[in-house]
Formats: structure tokens, C-alpha cells, sequence
């Protein structure tokens, strides 16, 4: 089935598929911009007298499709979404008008800069290295997904706040509604593969092999990217570990962290790999940055801009040594010539 | 003022995908390194 035909299949035969209630609900298509300028396809069921409804992608049931879901299937987990976010829009709608309870409930996500440049103009934002922390209001958390309201510079307005008090209350609250999970990589497959496949797959590489690699997230594994910014977060991991550590931009959904030890010689291996796997590996909309970064206990930086200030500070001394030795040498009227023949 | 609710689930498989990629690369590096 081709893509098109996917969505015309979705929208006529939803209704089917929820309760009685949604007789009669308006069901419309639509293209909404999201991460990194990606546009996707965006389903609304909207009831009988409502003015709202939750928005839901699907761009990934499709994919779902291909790799041998039934339409059957897709159909009644479209459902279970919808009616499970049925209150959304009208709790995000509460929320916004009731400025104590709305506090506890702005997060922070990260995205990639310079992806994002043009939505920035009608979004508040903080620029971290090259990436930038956008803020929504969280909704409702369930088994079924995270519903949540990007705040633009329309909401802030709204709801009275400055990017600056974005930030403090992000800060607080992320780590409280979605806190951080950091796991060897081997037991994050492990638990999300299954026994079963996971055999498979060690059966073609020794898992056990290599640089140890760490997979850091939140609990829902939505946007988790951001949990490397949790205040002190970043300290708890050099200290668990024991070292410092290179952060590969996984997605905006995760980080690997890896451990710098005398296997690794150069960032520039590890770069390499993350264009790589972005390229092949990671849905466009996902992709976090291109980037490594390195961190070593004062802040997150670049890893070239960190290899660079060492490169930079060894040559000084080098020269420096040089010079020392030029200098006392010349004091003491030697010839430095060693005056081999060849 | 009426705000836009976006519903977003995680996509298991895709992470899966995703971080084998990255074991994939490390261990057939680290292989490649044993045989030498």
C-alpha cells in the first residue's frame, strides 16, 4: 500500500474502530512542521461540539505498516490513543488559565540549532552549544503517549512568562515528570529486544566486546535527549562511571555516553560514526545534532573545540620547552650542533 | 486562547534501530582491531 493510500485508508475507516461517543466527529488530515523543518501528517478527530482535539502523528504507523503491522492493528492503537487523550485539549485549555497549577507543568526539550533556526523566530528558546532548548506545557503522561502544547511566544505572553522563567521552571519540573534513565547500552537492548532476539543478535557481535557504551533517556523514552541538561546530571554520570565522557547525539529521544578511555585517541572516529548512523539509522525528525561533545566535569563542550584547546595548550608548552632549552643553552655558549657525519 | 495538544509515543523498534547501529559500528571496529 502506498503512503497516500495509507492516510485516505486511516481517515475513512477510524471511526470505525472508536466508541460510540465519536459519532459524528469531524476526522481531518493535516501537515504539521515539526523537528528539523520535517513536515508530518497529522490525524484530528474532533467530536460533536468540541473546539479542540489532540493532534496525532502518522508518518510512524506507516513504517509500522511496512515492517508487517496489520492495518487492523494500527487502526485500534490510533483509537486507543485518541480516546485515552480525549480530555487533552480541554485540560491543556484549563491549564493555561490557572497560572499555579500551570507552573509545575513546563518542560524542556532539546533540538538541534541550526535545523531549527526558522521556527525560533515564534518560539522561546535557549541555545546550548548548537543545540536549543524549546519549552511546552505537558498535558497528560500515559501508557499511550505524552500529549503536550508547545509554548510560543503567543503562550508565554499568555501565560505572563519571560524565556528566563521558562528556563528556571523547565529546570525544576522535567526531572520530576520525566526522570532521567542511565543504563549500559547491552541491558537497554536487552529489555526492549527480548530475550529472543537479543540471542539473535549476539549471536553476530560479542556484545561484551569493545568500548562500553551508556544509553541515557527519560522514562518515556520521548525527547529524553534533554535529561543530559538536568542540573547535576551530568556529574552523577562522571561519577558513576568513574570518568569522562563523550556524548553522542543518538536522537533527540536518547544519548550514548562513552566513556573516554586510551581506545578512544580522537573525537573524530566517534563523529564520523554519528553523521553515519544519522544518515542511515535515524528519521530526519529525530535527528538531535551531528555533532560530539565532551564533558569533564566543568561543562558540556564540543569535543573538537575541547581536542583543539589541547592540541593548542600542548604546542605552547612544547614551545615553551623549546624555547627554555634554546635559551639556556645559548647562556652557556654551547654549540647545540650534535655534529653528526652521515 | 485555545492551544495545539500533540499526542507522541515512543517508537521502541526505531530506538532499537537505532542504538544496534551504534553497537553494530563499535564492535565491528573493535573486531576488525582483535584480528589484526
Amino acid at each position: 500500500m502506498n503512503y497516500q493510500n495509507f492516510l485516505k485508508d486511516i481517515k475513512e475507516n477510524i471511526m470505525y474502530y472508536l466508541p460510540e461517543e465519536f459519532v459524528g466527529s469531524n476526522v481531518t488530515l493535516s501537515q504539521v512542521t515539526k523537528n528539523n523543518g520535517l513536515k508530518l501528517d497529522a490525524l484530528t478527530i474532533l467530536k460533536p461540539g468540541h473546539e479542540i482535539a489532540p493532534t496525532i502523528y502518522l508518518n510512524n504507523f506507516y513504517k509500522e505498516l511496512n515492517e508487517g503491522k496489520e492495518m487492523d492493528d494500527i487502526l485500534g492503537e490510533i483509537s486507543d490513543i485518541r480516546v485515552e487523550h480525549d480530555q487533552a485539549p480541554e485540560a491543556a485549555e484549563n491549564l493555561i488559565n490557572n497560572l499555579s497549577t500551570m507552573k509545575d507543568k513546563i518542560i524542556f526539550r532539546v533540538v538541534g540549532y541550526e535545523a531549527n533556526k526558522e521556527t525560533f523566530k515564534n518560539i522561546p528558546h535557549t541555545v546550548k552549544n548548537d543545540m536549543a532548548f524549546t519549552y511546552r506545557l505537558v498535558v497528560q503522561k500515559g501508557d499511550d503517549g505524552v500529549a503536550s502544547s508547545v509554548i510560543n511566544n503567543d503562550l508565554m505572553k499568555h501565560l505572563s512568562l519571560d524565556p528566563e522563567t521558562l528556563s528556571i521552571l523547565a529546570m525544576e519540573n522535567t526531572p520530576k515528570l520525566f526522570p532521567a534513565e542511565f543504563m549500559s547500552m547491552n541491558d537497554v537492548m536487552r529489555s526492549m529486544m527480548g530475550e529472543e532476539e537479543w540471542e539473535e543478535m549476539s549471536m553476530f557481535m560479542d556484545m561484551e566486546q569493545g568500548p562500553k557504551l551508556y544509553v541515557l533517556s527519560n522514562d518515556s523514552k520521548v525527547n529524553g535527549a534533554a535529561s543530559l541538561f538536568y542540573p547535576g546530571q551530568m556529574d552523577v554520570i562522571k561519577k558513576q562511571l568513574n570518568s569522562d565522557f563523550y556524548v553522542l547525539p543518538s536522537s533527540v529521544h536518547e544519548v550514548i555516553i562513552v566513556p573516554k578511555t586510551e581506545e578512544i585517541t580522537s573525537y573524530k572516529d566517534l563523529e564520523t560514526m554519528v553523521r553515519e548512523v544519522n544518515s542511515t539509522g535515524v528519521d530526519p525528525e529525530e535527528v538531535l545534532t551531528g555533532n560530539v561533545y565532551f564533558y569533564d566535569g566543568n561543562e558540556l563542550v564540543l569535543a573538537k573545540d575541547y581536542e583543539n584547546q589541547i592540541d593548542a595548550a600542548f604546542n605552547h608548552s612544547s614551545s615553551a620547552v623549546e624555547r627554555m632549552i634554546k635559551d639556556r643553552f645559548s647562556s652557556l655558549d654551547v654549540d647545540t650542533d650534535p655534529g653528526y657525519e652521515m | 486562547m485555545k492551544p495545539t495538544v500533540e499526542v507522541e509515543k515512543s517508537n521502541k523498534k526505531a530506538t532499537v534501530e537505532r542504538l544496534a547501529a551504534y553497537a553494530k559500528k563499535t564492535k565491528k571496529k573493535d573486531t576488525k582491531e582483535n584480528d589484526k
